[in-house]
């Protein structure tokens, strides 16, 4: 076995395992005091790191051959005990973070030994932009090391340095100073914040850059913005914090809560593509949006998103909806470091609509009745009984939604983290648990994360890394549906339970919600166990400085089961001839079960060349790489009912009659060149350019390989001479330019040639036939467009202007950007210019045109005030506008056209108001009905004749922009600190888009008060239930604008003399809400983030968002 | 020591590159089958065949293929035998919509135009497909003849529309095709189905029962020339099929549609169902059974329909003083197909008798509102006795009839009458469906007219909820009377029964819905979005 491994093998990380440290608010000393006579250096490591906190890492093999150590010091720097401890050693050390590094010696380490001999005492103090001392900042003399001291509470430091030295100050969050000694022997020194966003490492496509080198358009959010959101999925915390990403949440369902998340764009089938840990994942699910709820928040280092077509030319063809980088944490080095965080939340719906009540339901449905020409159902007498509860379970007053959501479910997220290393092997370990109920007892999610990060010196050239995960999930739901679907349109007059306890009727004969969300109406549970692992072998060769090669293997496994098991819940209804006075009306038969299974291999490897060059002012690095990925699935769905054994739940124990069965496989394949270079002069002009050359297995051979360059410059017009006048005010200021192709392979998969499947039983069962008495499978076309061989990839060129500005020291860090977009070659179907009787649809050609234009603004503030107190701002503001170019409609009439128009319409006939009387109706022009408004009764609507033909058509529909999806989204939030009590806000909000609800919703009570009647002829909405008014209009429009306090999160720091006490290292307890509350022009108490925008309208039979309060802790141990 | 890493690490690499050069891209696209293949397997090509019978359209599942209506509502419903007491219809009573808003637009947009382009494809390449010729014809004429049938039930819908024969390519303005005239659509589908006749078999193995057989594509024929009026013409038809001798009456007219006798004698096509939940089925009991029964009250007879049964001793109408008609006990005596179609008041079913009286179980207890009857009836014909509603898996499996026997002879003998006028065959033909129900024979010695008007009454009994009701009142030039609620206003029974004495009384009203059918409502209209396509070359129908 090849040594360097096997030492790696038996390398054993000795920890100091002493007394817990004293933390104070002061820190380390600095200062050493130390007395020990021929000790063994172990021990001198054991009292160096009671007194400043550093630990010591080495391998049992080093520290047999120390010598030992005799020492007696008081008051000396760090840097000069440990150099009388090493003295005669046969290693030395180096310190990295918070932890000294015991190496072998090397000759080229004696240029910085010995320590040279200070001479001159030099003191000094610290302060910030405002005057306020700093402290812990840390001093050295530059080219010596080991040499470093650090400021005192008051901001005061002493330090022997040569005349002529260079003095380095340095802490975290501010920019560092040097200063050269001058025969002065006091300093007083100012130290800058750091715009923080500035001096960030940002992961980009298969590498990584600091974001003040950055020249395109990238925003990222920290490990901290992550987990204060009380949340367990991460597609959650996007909405209002990255300038440019709009995220929607449309669901709060357990373990559905997924947002919709697009980049610089509105179209909805846009979605970016994600990335973990520099592998692209294929989007599995089926609505196209990346798969963000298997990652557990906590273990996100960063999210990186990539908005600008130089930055995602990397990806290809994958790269047009922009790209979403997770990047996970991986492990520092050090003793382990152990970390857990828990949340513990109570949830209940944040909005909910409201419904009328029995009586309002009874007239409803008497009025519906007469207006559609029938008999009204509800007597006066009847009525009567109803609106004073008479009978209550005859004439029931059920407020169904109000069933299903009076519970508060309990939601925790748990994890346990240790990180730690040797220079060796570094680690990050994570488990964690997440517990999610939701509002119905059936519905709940859990989530377990294991996840493993290591790296690995295997020796000095070749370095490894392996990431190990493994998660699993398991999400509950009612067997039977969406129960809310149901109550919502359910009529209160139906009982939920009789007299006698057993469950009443469904509401107009379907199902009755509240039987639905019983355990013993069965179960259907998604089971997800999903593995990854990725393994990276990094080169660095010895004889080329600057050059770095590496191969990265990953592979992904991942298993779906889902079983819905259906157990039927007798449902009665009272009966005068039944001998128990009830008739069962639904729930008879034995249990059914559905069983569906998806496998899914996927696997990326990438090899790549890096090579980095600096010279004079300037740098350079390259990257060549090739990386090839592929996926198969395979999925299998089996149902069988009348099962014979209730309560289990296994598919043999059903009938064969009415057994179905359904599988598909689909296999796919991705090939890439990607070269990127980079260059900088000066830290003042920036440059960068990268291309890939990609293959999808998507198209015919021939088309399958598009080629997508994309480039950049940047400018630190800050350095330039001419700006110095400015720098008070402006720090640094640059301006970016950059310009990019990429493409999107992910629509019109497969469609150049005819395909015939087979359908069997399943969901394509009514495409074959029955001869005799048996069940013929067929083949049928799938195709629905002729097949186009000559079909490629959608192209997109995006130009992107921006700036980032340093305002203020630090006070106001400001970035924009501007953007447009060009897609073009999109791949549409110009059906819409065929007969219907050509009997297939027009060729998918490259032809489709579209724009995305949209603006970004960034702020953010760091304000401190004195040691005390500080308050950290920050804003942001999207504006995008999508715009159709070319959808193959120009030749249609303007009503069927949608260039110009925004993708998310709303196609309708314009509502000009309600007709009052009969007098309005005879002497309006427009024939609505097409029977001279013979059927058009007052309260009925009128609509807008456009095209002046004296009748209602088609052509006299119009196009509205911006329905269901704002152009304009926001988001602004404050930390505000006092001592170790610190409160967090985030809020988000869009403007500018419209929603409606569907008219025919009469029983929410906000339609119901609305619509029109004799008594109430100023009303929104036309009269109940005529069939004239179900004409897609633009009556019902409401403005979506809303500002929702996203999260809000009070969080205090126990007091260090307390965790003493614990012996541990820090404790943090959280209060924290969110979604706690919504202010929203949208009335009637419908969430403003909705989903299920038909071309009616919303249903608003969905689980809204849900509200959490609750508390969190973090325990650093 | 360290070039052996270097070396063994380039090696690893290198290996990897190489096992990825075999073209990664080299996928074929897995679960499903090329053009190629399919045209190329007698086997496949033969099972693709079902693919187009799926396209039949049932009663039992929508009115219209692709109707966005309950399933389980038939066409009856638009004419004066039946209503619904719920809104689905109402734009087809009251006929207000445009060609924007038509509820019949689905049908031509949805998939009867896709199936009709592949049944060309289908005809166009059968004759090279390997293996048995004769399979090869039997199967050009099934799909000659369901190709026949869908251009038929545009036709129904639309009138004259265009005929296209072969796949177009083109995907300029070429490929618009102006409607051919009338006529030609008559002789197309005459040509069509004489052609399919002569390519198909009288009879299948029972595994094969359902097929599209010789004297299926007779009864079409004949349907087509009796609608275009070509009286001789459908007259020789019909007699063909009463030669064929495959088919004849079954002895008792309730069994005809009994769900254990689905492959009876009298069956010529249906559209077949097994009743297997996860294969074809349909929801007919559910939707129409009452709603005591957990059904939803669907489909309603309506007293017009029941005012028409005659009386059984006398083959008397009600409307005659001597038929024996008593209208305080309005359902003693009738026509045994009334008592076999409709649930009325006392009538036996699922083991007691009807509550069809004010405060009645059936008139009373429902799940919803809409469910119960608003015209005192139910409707029985092909409801199935013996399933359990209150079992959620539970499904129909009645096959719909689309052609039987019965019909054959009514055509025949309104064919006749029509071409020569009531000679013995005319009369033997409606005899027979008469002794067939227990009636009485039609008196002997009547005129064309007359002949005329019994063979009416006879279609609209016999063939009743079998929606021919809806195609031969527009046949025959009668919607806009019988179809208008001014001239025919659609009427309901309303039974109340004396809790003292036990005494019913019974009501005849008019119920309010509206319905209005206009001359130019015999068609419908073309889709608007169709009309204002550039380069379309349709006729917009009259009125609209």
């Amino acid at each position: 076995m090849p040594r360097p491994i096997l030492r790696v093998m038996k390398l054993t990380i000795v920890i100091l395992t002493t007394f817990l440290l004293q933390v104070s608010a002061a820190g380390f000393a600095q200062k050493i005091s130390l007395k020990e006579n021929d000790a063994s250096l172990v021990d001198v490591f054991k009292a160096i790191r009671q007194q400043t906190g550093y630990d010591f890492v080495y391998t049992t093999k080093q520290i047999q051959k120390a010598k030992k150590v005799s020492i007696d010091v008081q008051n000396l720097s760090l840097g000069e005990v440990l150099q009388k401890c090493f003295e005669g050693q046969p290693f030395t050390y180096t310190i990295e973070e918070k932890a000294i590094v015991i190496q072998a010696k090397t000759e080229n380490i004696t240029t910085t030994l010995p320590v040279q001999v200070a001479d001159q005492l030099v003191k000094g103090i610290v302060k910030d932009a405002v005057g306020l001392p700093l402290q812990n900042v840390t001093v050295y003399i530059e080219g010596v090391s080991n040499s470093g001291v650090a400021t005192d509470s008051h901001g005061e430091f002493a330090i022997k340095a040569d005349v002529g030295a260079r003095l380095h100050f340095t802490l975290v969050g501010y920019e560092p100073v040097v200063v050269e000694l001058k025969n002065k022997a006091t300093l007083n020194v100012t130290m800058h914040m750091l715009n923080a966003q500035l001096g960030e490492v940002v992961v980009v496509g298969y590498g990584q850059t600091k974001k003040a080198d950055l020249t395109s358009a990238v925003s990222t959010i920290n490990a901290e913005q992550i987990t204060e959101m009380p949340t367990t999925n991460l597609s959650q915390v996007f909405a209002g914090r990255i300038p440019g990403v709009l995220a929607r949440n449309t669901s709060g369902i357990a373990g559905s809560e997924n947002s919709t998340l697009l980049v610089r764009t509105t179209n909805q089938t846009e979605a970016p593509l994600l990335v973990v840990d520099g592998v692209p994942r294929f989007s599995i699910n089926s609505n196209n949006q990346v798969n963000l709820n298997t990652i557990d928040p906590s273990e996100v280092e960063s999210i990186t998103v990539l908005k600008d077509n130089a930055a995602t030319a990397v990806y290809g063809s994958q790269g047009a909806n922009g790209v979403i980088i997770v990047t996970t944490k991986r492990g520092k080095l050090g003793k382990p470091q152990f970390s857990y965080n828990g949340n513990y939340t109570l949830s209940s719906p944040a909005k909910m609509v409201k419904q009328i009540d029995s009586y309002e339901y009874a007239q409803y449905l008497n009025t519906y009745y007469v207006n559609n020409g029938l008999t009204a159902p509800y007597s006066a007498a009847v009525l009567d009984t109803i609106q004073n509860n008479l009978e209550p379970y005859k004439y029931a007053n059920t407020n169904w939604v109000k069933l299903l959501t009076n519970r508060q479910s309990f939601v925790s997220n748990q994890n346990l983290d240790v990180t730690g290393g040797s220079d060796a092997i570094k680690y990050y370990i994570l488990g964690s648990y997440a517990d999610e109920g939701g509002m119905y007892a059936t519905n709940n999610y859990k989530r377990y994360t294991f996840q493993n990060n290591l790296d690995i010196k295997l020796s000095d050239q070749f370095k490894a890394q392996v990431n190990l995960s493994y998660r699993n999930s398991v999400q509950n739901l009612p067997s039977g549906g969406d129960p809310m679907n149901i109550a919502i349109n359910a009529s209160p007059l139906v009982p939920a339970y009789n007299a006698n306890g057993s469950y009443g009727i469904g509401p107009n004969g379907g199902a009755n919600p509240v039987a639905m969300i019983s355990s013993a109406a069965g179960f259907n549970t998604t089971t997800y166990n999903y593995g990854t692992a990725n393994g990276r072998l990094t080169y660095t060769p010895t004889f080329l400085p600057g050059l770095s090669a590496y191969a990265n293997f990953y592979v992904e496994k991942s298993f779906m089961r889902e079983k819905i098991y259906t157990v039927p819940i007798p449902l009665y209804t009272p009966s005068s001839i039944s001998s128990t006075g009830y008739a069962e009306v639904s729930g008879s038969g034995n249990p059914s079960l559905e069983d569906e299974y998806i496998d899914a291999n996927t696997y990326t490897e990438d090899f790549a060349l890096n090579y980095d060059k600096h010279w004079g002012k300037s740098s350079l690095s390259a990257l060549v790489l090739y990386t090839v990925a592929g996926t198969s699935s395979n999925a299998n769905t089996d149902t069988r009912l009348n099962l014979v054994a209730p309560g289990l739940p296994i598919l043999n124990l059903g009938s064969t009659t009415g057994e179905s069965t359904s599988g598909t496989a689909t296999q796919f394949a991705r090939e890439g060149y990607v070269g990127r270079i980079t260059y900088d002069f000066d830290k003042r002009f920036y440059a960068e350019g990268s291309f890939r050359d990609d293959g999808s297995t998507y198209f015919a051979p021939g088309e399958r390989w598009g080629f997508f360059p994309g480039g950049s410059l940047g400018w630190v017009v800050s350095k330039e001479g001419f700006f110095q006048s400015l720098t008070s005010v402006v720090d640094a200021l640059k301006i970016r330019g950059s310009i990019g192709l990429t493409g999107d392979d992910n629509i019109g998969a497969n469609t150049y040639y005819y395909t015939y499947k087979i359908a069997n039983t399943g969901v394509q069962n009514s495409q074959g036939y029955v001869f005799g008495t048996t069940y013929t499978p067929t083949f049928y076309l799938a195709n629905s467009t002729l097949p186009n061989a000559d079909i490629t990839w959608a192209k997109n060129r995006e130009e992107n202007l921006g700036f980032d500005a340093d305002l203020w020291h630090g006070r106001l860090g400001v970035i924009f950007d501007i953007y447009q977009k060009d897609r073009y070659d999109m791949l549409i179907s110009q059906t819409s210019n065929l007969p219907t009787t050509f009997g297939i649809g027009g060729p998918i050609e490259n032809v489709g045109k579209q724009r995305d234009r949209g603006l970004e603004l960034d702020l953010n503030s760091q304000n401190r005030f004195d040691n005390n107190w500080s308050l950290a701002l920050n804003a942001n503001f999207t504006w995008v506008q999508t715009t159709v170019i070319n959808a193959g409609t120009s030749g249609l009439p303007a009503y069927e056209r949608s260039e110009g128009y925004s993708t998310n319409t709303f196609v309708g006939y314009h509502a000009v108001g309600i007709f009052q009387n009969q007098q309005q109706i005879n002497s309006w022009p427009v024939n609505q009905d097409g029977q001279n408004n013979a059927t058009i009764k007052p309260g009925d609507i009128k609509f807008a004749d456009l095209n002046g033909d004296g009748k209602l058509t088609s052509a006299d529909e119009e196009h509205f922009n911006n329905y269901g999806f704002p152009p304009v989204n926001f988001g602004f939030g404050f930390t505000l600190k006092y001592k170790s009590v610190s409160l967090t806000t985030a809020f988000n909000g869009a403007l500018g888009g419209y929603i409606q609800y569907l008219t025919s919703a009469y029983n929410w009570q906000y339609i119901y008060d609305n619509s029109w009647s004799p008594s109430n002829p100023n009303a929104k909405y036309p009269r109940i239930g005529a069939s004239n008014n179900s004409l897609p209009s633009d009556i019902g429009f409401i403005k979506d604008n809303f500002l929702r306090l996203r999260d809000l999160r009070l969080g205090y720091d126990l007091p260090t003399r307390w965790t003493n006490t614990l012996k541990i290292k820090s404790v943090k307890i959280f209060a924290e809400a969110s979604n706690l509350v919504t202010w929203t022009s949208v009335l009637g108490g419908i969430d403003p983030e909705t989903p299920n925008q038909g071309t009616l309208g919303t249903s608003g039979g969905f689980t809204p968002n849900q509200k959490n309060i609750g508390l969190g802790v973090n325990v650093n141990f | 020591m360290k070039n052996r890493y270097i070396i063994i690490s380039l090696l690893a690499i290198t290996v990897f590159f190489s096992a990825c050069k075999k073209d990664v891209l080299d996928i074929a696209p897995t679960s499903s089958v090329n053009d190629v293949l399919l045209w190329s397997n007698q086997a496949m090509v033969l099972t693709y065949t079902a693919n187009f019978y799926s396209q039949l359209n049932s009663g039992f599942t929508a009115p219209f293929l692709g109707a966005p209506i309950y399933t389980g509502n038939l066409l009856s419903d638009l004419t004066d035998d039946a209503t619904v007491n719920g809104s689905v219809y109402s734009a087809f009573w009251n006929g207000a919509y445009s060609s924007s808003t038509s509820p019949v637009n689905v049908l031509w947009t949805g998939t009867r135009w896709q199936y009709i382009r592949r049944a060309n494809t289908f005809l166009q390449k059968i004759d090279a497909v390997p293996g048995d010729t004769a399979l090869n014809h039997r199967m050009k004429g099934e799909i000659k003849f369901l190709r026949a049938y869908y251009y038929f039930d545009l036709m129904n819908y639309f009138g004259a529309v265009p005929l296209i024969t072969v796949p177009q390519t083109a995907v300029d303005t070429t490929a618009f095709v102006a409607q051919s005239t009338p006529a030609q659509c008559t002789d197309f589908l005459v040509s069509e189905l004489t052609a399919a006749a002569n390519l198909l078999p009288t009879t299948y193995a029972a595994s094969d029962w359902g097929r599209i057989t010789k004297g299926a594509a007779l009864a079409m024929l004949c349907r087509v020339q009796l609608n275009a009026g070509r009286w001789t013409d459908a007259a020789a038809t019909a007699k063909k099929i009463m030669s064929l001798n495959a088919y004849s009456l079954v002895s008792s007219y309730s069994n005809v549609f009994a769900v254990t006798n689905k492959m009876n004698s009298e069956v010529i096509l249906s559209v077949q169902n097994n009743g297997n939940a996860s294969q074809l089925y349909n929801l007919f009991d559910l939707y129409n059974q009452p709603p005591a029964f957990t059904g939803r009250g669907g489909t309603l007879p309506t007293q017009n329909l029941v005012d028409d049964y005659e009386m059984q001793a006398t083959g008397l109408p009600i409307t005659n003083a001597a038929s024996g008609y008593n209208p305080q006990n309005p359902y003693a005596g009738r026509d045994p197909r009334f008592a076999a179609t409709v649930l009325y008041d006392g009538a036996t079913f699922r083991g007691r008798a009807m509550q069809l009286y004010t405060g009645g179980v059936d008139l009373t207890q429902s799940i919803a509102a809409g469910f119960i009857t608003n015209t005192g009836y139910y409707l029985r014909k092909f409801t199935d006795e013996t399933i359990d509603l209150t079992n959620t898996s539970a499904v129909s499996s009645q096959n719909w009839i689309l052609f039987r026997y019965a019909e054959v002879l009514l055509n025949y003998a309104e064919a006749q009458n029509e071409a020569v006028g009531p000679d013995a065959t005319v009369y033997a033909a409606v005899n027979a469906i008469r002794q067939r129900a227990g009636m009485p024979v039609l008196p002997t010695g009547l005129s064309q007219t007359d002949m005329r008007t019994a063979i009416h009454h006879e279609r609209r009994i016999e063939l009743a909820f079998e929606d021919e009701r809806y195609w031969d009142v527009k046949r025959w030039q009668q919607a806009t009377t019988l179809f208008s609620s001014a001239t025919n206003p659609i009427k309901s029974m309303t039974i109340t029964l004396n809790p003292t004495t036990g005494v019913k009384t019974y009501t005849i009203s008019n119920l309010p819905t509206v319905r209005i059918f206009l001359a130019k409502h015999y068609l419908f209209p073309f889709p608007y979005s169709e009309m204002t396509k550039p380069g379309n070359k349709l006729v917009q129908n009259p009125g609209w």
